[in-house]
């Protein structure tokens, strides 16, 4: 698993790649807390995100009301089909912008 | 005659009065009859009294004229002893009797034949009155032998003097006028004491005749006087006279009581007899005339007697029988019009009967019973005018009531399953159940759901019926809901159930609850018993489910519930009922009983009948006992028979970890592999390493606080090619996942939890999920159909 | 004492000797059913129908019906077979032209209630008018030596106790006893014809002298009252109603009670106890006994034969 992080424009994009299982999660979570400072938009690109369990979702919501808490936002970038039924199942379709 | 009673029995003032009458008639009769009888006596001893002195009267002034004779006679005796020797002074003698007693008619004194040698064969002195002048005269001749005649030879043969019987002297020249005579005769004694002669003197008895037929203490009476032989010299019948005797009718017709009298009087009796002379019913009071043998009578004729006295009773019995029919007249008019306002009263009960309530009761002022009877009838009319308005308004609310009572039932029905068969998609258990209220609302209640692979059920029954125990049986059957949604021990269940109803149980109201937890897969029946009938099992053998009794819910707050467990093997028949089966009532208050509930079971599962057959022959079980007669209590039946999938396994495999989340990967490629042989495409093979990931790494973050990584769980991987099983095992600490609220997906990001997604992603991504504990360890299957 | 002093007619036989033959007939007794046929005759005409004319004339106590045929009083006259017997031996003959009875009729009553015939030396009564032969030779024969007291007319010697027992018709005298209360049966009573004495009473008698000179007139008297009987068989009831009649104009101390007890018994005495027939005659064997017994007994003379009593009857 690893995390790109990248900035664009007013944006910062962090691309997740590979498999983001529990494991990967625990692994992923000091890189993950960072971005929670983030002002502005964040972009967590999927593109490459191939498997998210529910430790990933947690750390996709605790970055979302981190970004909440600051007035930023966080986009949601290319999630494979799998990962976009996850996200309709757990109601995370309505809390991120997805693109 | 019938008619008779039947118009006696109809009227109550007939049948009253009748018995006052027929009461009196009684007394009447016995006063008058006892008045009668002393009175009879009286009038008897009265008439003997009287009879008997006006006889001895009689009889004594005769006898002092008889005597005057029998003394004249024996004065002139010794004159003509002394003068034997001077025959023509008998002449003297015989004419001197009668110038001293001019009562006498005639004086004889008569000789034996030959007795004065020189008169030859005839000497009898006789001399006569005939009124005038006394005539005297020798009277013997050829033609005339006195000592023939009775007045002669009966004293020389008895040897003392006498009466002769009474004769008739008939004088040629007058011939209708006869004069009865008697003579008293006397023996005439010579010196040497033979007898010589008679000495006889005549007396007419014309006087004795008047004398005793001038006897007549009654009307009617007569007197009569008899001769020695019996013949009649006084008597009213004057052809009776001389010519017949008492006993003269008796040679004709025998008559015992005439002949008895005859010779009581001959004998010279004193007395009285009752008996019947010439047809009439008399008394006779009869006594003998001195020494001359002739006995004196009288005959009273019983109706003169008693005449007074019958005319009296009969005109006492006239009058009664009179006074008896007035009586009855006027008590029945009396009591009739006594009780004409009963009769009014009848009429108009029968008006009110018909429903004229308002019918107005004739006014009665009187205080008696019949015054009191109106009143009360007057006040039972009022009291049904506002006891009818009462009904009909209340009528008006029961129906409302009942109205809403419907809606209720409807509610209440609506509640509990009511679509059957309510898994029509599952092969391995089939259920049916039924619940009829005996009132519109009932307190009995049933429940089943599935929840993952578990089937939970529950039977109850609330004390009491109608609409309090409908309500009680709501909460129960709301608690049975909430306490099982996220919690799968029966015992625990009920804990919270009946924690929550004791809570307010200010009605003191209770329920019996059988509830149980079927896992579907294993047949595990884990089962809680709150006071509840135990249900029957069959397979091949009919048992009851083994039960602890246990309180009923509602009892005691702090009720410590104890769940019970077995197994059904495939096959096995559940029956749960409520006592409205076992206690159904027929119309003889006998109960259908648990010996006909067994065994109607017994012969439903050796029938093989399926749930919904077993319940229709329950009921016609209980119908054909029951019939007519209303039904006492709420019944409740479910059965459920169970037969579990059968599962040919073609792939298991099986994986354990430590507890360390780094062997999650390993648990990946485990389930990859595994979707890799069953060739799933890759969308199922990501949800199905989703779900068994997340339901691992739960195990490993919660399963073990006390030991961490060293815990181990094992996923054991199966299928039958058309299922994926995956049985997540370990033994630390209960915990049953699939208790855990479901995630609320729709919460806003504030109010959205970081966590619990976990297993709410295992129950979406699988097909169904199921938790069991057994052995202290916790079994999670997750199966997905492939 | 005197009494019974009846006017006597003797004279007006010979006054009416015109063109009918006339005959006086005088019973042996006061008028009583004993004659009944006599007054049948009488009142149904019999006796004129004969051709002949009969005055009834009853006896009284002091003149028998034998004193009014010696003084010629009367012409015919019913008397007992041995009267008649003793009276032919004494010397004056007599024809029966009429046998009426076939039986005796005798009884001996006793007062006591014993068998007269257990009480020797006895009183008993006996009639004054010469009836009781039988009786008087049966005393004899049976040694019971009788003192016989005789009576006038009645039986009030009887009544009062004077005698211990008396004789008595069955037909007259029996039933006066039994009227005066008497309980009379075979204890008591002593019946002649069933001892041996049965011989035949009432017959009608005239003298032989009468009889040779009006023989016709006997003899229709005789048939005219032998009618007179058949008829009062066969006529009971009316035959008693004339008896009564008779009774009355006799002012005769009976009734009818007594009269119809006497008439249904002398009725039946008229039946021959052999033939059980009324048969009117005089039985030779009868004659005889009685000729025996009262020659036996010194009441007659000479034998008095049964031709002697109907000697010219035979001749004829």
């Amino acid at each position: 698993m690893e995390v790109k992080v990248t900035t664009e424009a007013a944006a910062t994009v962090a691309a997740l790649i590979g498999r983001l299982d529990t494991l990967a999660a625990q692994e992923i979570a000091p890189q993950m807390d960072e971005l929670k400072n983030v002002d502005g938009t964040l972009v967590l690109d999927c593109t490459e995100l191939s498997y998210i369990s529910s430790s990933g979702l947690r750390i996709f919501l605790t970055l979302r009301k981190a970004a909440a808490e600051k007035g930023g936002k966080v986009i949601v970038r290319n999630i494979s089909n799998e990962i976009r039924s996850i996200f309709m199942m757990t109601g995370f379709l309505n809390l991120f912008e997805i693109q | 005659m019938n008619n008779l009673f039947r118009y006696i029995s109809r009227s109550i003032s007939r049948k009253l009065s009748l018995w006052i009458v027929l009461f009196a008639a009684i007394i009447f009769n016995i006063a008058l009859g006892f008045m009668f009888t002393q009175s009879l006596k009286a009038v008897r001893e009265e008439a003997i009294s009287r009879a008997t002195k006006e006889l001895d009267n009689t009889v004594l002034r005769v006898n002092n004229i008889l005597e005057m004779v029998e003394i004249a006679t024996d004065n002139t005796d010794w004159l003509v002893v002394r003068h034997l020797h001077a025959p023509d002074s008998m002449f003297s003698y015989s004419r001197a009797i009668l110038q001293n007693n001019p009562k006498l008619n005639g004086c004889s004194i008569a000789f034996e034949p030959y007795f004065f040698k020189d008169r030859g064969k005839y000497f009898s002195a006789y001399s006569y009155n005939d009124g005038e002048t006394i005539h005297t005269t020798q009277e013997g001749n050829d033609h005339y032998e006195y000592f023939y005649m009775d007045w002669y030879q009966t004293v020389k043969l008895l040897d003392r003097p006498g009466w002769s019987e009474p004769f008739v002297d008939v004088n040629p020249d007058v011939h209708t006028s006869t004069e009865i005579i008697a003579s008293y005769s006397k023996p005439i004694k010579g010196k040497d004491g033979s007898y010589i002669g008679t000495i006889a003197t005549d007396i007419s008895l014309g006087w004795l005749s008047e004398t005793i037929s001038a006897v007549k203490p009654y009307p009617n009476s007569y007197s009569i006087m008899l001769g020695e032989g019996g013949t009649f010299f006084v008597h009213p019948d004057t052809t009776k006279l001389f010519y017949q005797t008492i006993f003269t009718p008796t040679l004709e017709k025998p008559d015992p009581d005439l002949s008895d009298l005859g010779h009581a009087m001959l004998r010279g009796e004193d007395g009285m007899k009752e008996l019947e002379v010439d047809g009439v019913d008399s008394y006779v009071f009869y006594k003998p005339l001195g020494e001359t043998g002739w006995s004196v009578a009288i005959v009273c004729p019983e109706s003169d007697i008693f005449g007074g006295y019958n005319r009296l009773r009969h005109m006492v019995a006239f009058i009664v029988v009179i006074g008896l029919i007035l009586m009855l007249l006027a008590f029945s008019r009396i009591i009739s019009s006594e009780l004409k306002p009963l009769r009014s009263l009848a009429d108009q009960t029968d008006t009110i009967a018909r429903g004229n309530f308002s019918e107005v009761l004739p006014e009665e002022n009187r205080s008696d019973e019949i015054g009191r009877l109106s009143h009360s009838f007057a006040g039972m009319q009022k009291s049904l005018i506002r006891y009818v308005e009462e009904l009909k308004e209340t009528t008006a609310t029961k129906a409302s009531i009942e109205s809403e009572l419907k809606v209720a039932r409807d509610i209440q029905l609506s509640m509990l399953p009511h679509i059957f068969p309510p898994f029509p998609e599952r092969k391995d258990i089939d259920l049916y159940a039924s619940m009829i209220p005996a009132k519109e609302v009932g307190g009995d209640l049933f429940d089943f759901f599935l929840r993952d692979e578990k089937l939970y059920l529950c039977i109850g029954d609330v004390s009491g019926k109608g609409a309090p125990a409908a309500m009680l049986m709501a909460v129960t059957h709301s608690l049975f809901r909430a306490a099982s949604a996220h919690e799968s021990d029966p015992s625990v269940i009920v804990h919270h159930i009946n924690e929550t109803v004791c809570l307010d149980n200010t009605a003191n109201m209770f329920v019996t609850l059988f509830l149980g937890v079927l896992d579907l897969p294993s047949g595990h029946l884990r089962y809680c018993n709150a006071g509840h009938d135990c249900p029957l099992l069959y397979n091949g053998g009919m048992k009851a489910l083994d039960c602890l009794p246990n309180l009923p819910i509602g009892v005691l707050a702090d009720m410590k519930y104890t769940t019970q467990e077995c197994t059904l093997t495939a096959g096995t028949t559940l029956f749960m009922y409520t006592d409205g089966l076992t206690e159904a009532m027929n119309a003889d208050h006998e109960q259908f009983g648990q010996e006909r509930v067994d065994a109607l079971f017994a012969g439903c599962g050796e029938k093989g009948m399926t749930p919904r057959q077993i319940l229709d022959s329950f009921w016609e079980g209980v119908h054909g006992f029951v019939r007519d007669a209303e039904q006492s209590d709420d019944l409740t039946m479910l059965a459920i028979s169970y037969t579990p999938n059968p599962f040919a396994t073609v792939l298991s495999e099986t994986i354990t970890l430590n507890c360390d989340l780094a062997r999650v990967p390993e648990l990946n490629d485990f389930i990859f592999s595994i979707c890799e042989k069953l060739k799933l495409d890759p969308t199922v093979t990501g949800q199905v390493q989703l779900a068994v990931e997340e339901a691992v790494v739960n195990v490993m973050n919660y399963a073990y606080p006390d030991r961490g990584k060293r815990g181990f769980v094992t996923v054991k991987a199966m299928s039958d090619g058309h299922e994926l099983r995956f049985v997540v095992i370990d033994s630390g600490i209960p915990f049953d996942p699939t208790a855990k609220e479901k995630a609320d997906t729709t919460l806003s990001l504030e109010e959205r939890p970081i966590g619990g997604l976990g297993i709410y992603l295992v129950r979406e991504l699988m097909d169904s999920i199921n938790y069991e504990r057994v052995d202290n360890r916790n079994i999670l299957m997750m199966i997905k159909n492939i | 004492m005197k009494r019974l002093i009846l006017p006597l007619l003797l004279l007006w036989t010979a006054s009416f000797a015109g063109a009918q033959e006339r005959l006086v007939f005088t019973p042996q007794w006061t008028a009583q059913a004993q004659f009944a046929g006599y007054y049948v005759a009488q009142e149904m005409g019999f006796y004129k129908d004969a051709g002949i004319e009969v005055e009834i004339v009853h006896p009284t106590a002091t003149l028998s019906a034998m004193n009014r045929i010696s003084r010629n009083e009367s012409n015919a006259t019913t008397m007992q077979l041995c009267q008649a017997m003793e009276i032919i031996d004494s010397g004056t003959p007599l024809v029966n032209i009429l046998q009426t009875s076939m039986n005796n009729a005798m009884v001996i009553a006793s007062r006591r209630n014993m068998d007269p015939l257990s009480q020797k030396g006895a009183r008993v009564g006996i009639w004054s008018v010469g009836f009781g032969q039988l009786a008087i030779c049966m005393s004899v024969k049976d040694n019971l030596d009788y003192e016989w007291v005789r009576f006038a007319n009645n039986v009030n010697l009887f009544i009062k106790g004077a005698v211990d027992a008396t004789l008595a018709m069955s037909y007259n005298e029996y039933y006066q006893l039994v009227q005066a209360g008497y309980q009379l049966d075979s204890t008591n009573v002593y019946r002649f014809r069933d001892h041996g004495y049965n011989v035949q009473e009432d017959g009608v008698y005239v003298t032989r002298s009468y009889y040779m000179k009006h023989k016709e007139t006997a003899r229709k008297f005789a048939e005219a009252s032998r009618r007179g009987w058949e008829w009062a068989a066969e006529h009971p009831e009316e035959t008693l109603a004339i008896v009564m009649k008779y009774v009355k104009e006799n002012r005769i101390a009976t009734n009818e009670v007594l009269q119809r007890l006497m008439l249904a018994d002398v009725l039946s005495l008229q039946l021959d106890r052999e033939s059980g027939k009324r048969e009117f005659r005089l039985r030779p064997d009868m004659v005889k006994l009685a000729s025996d017994l009262m020659f036996e007994c010194n009441m007659l003379d000479n034998e008095v034969t049964y031709e002697q009593l109907t000697e010219d009857q035979a001749h004829e």
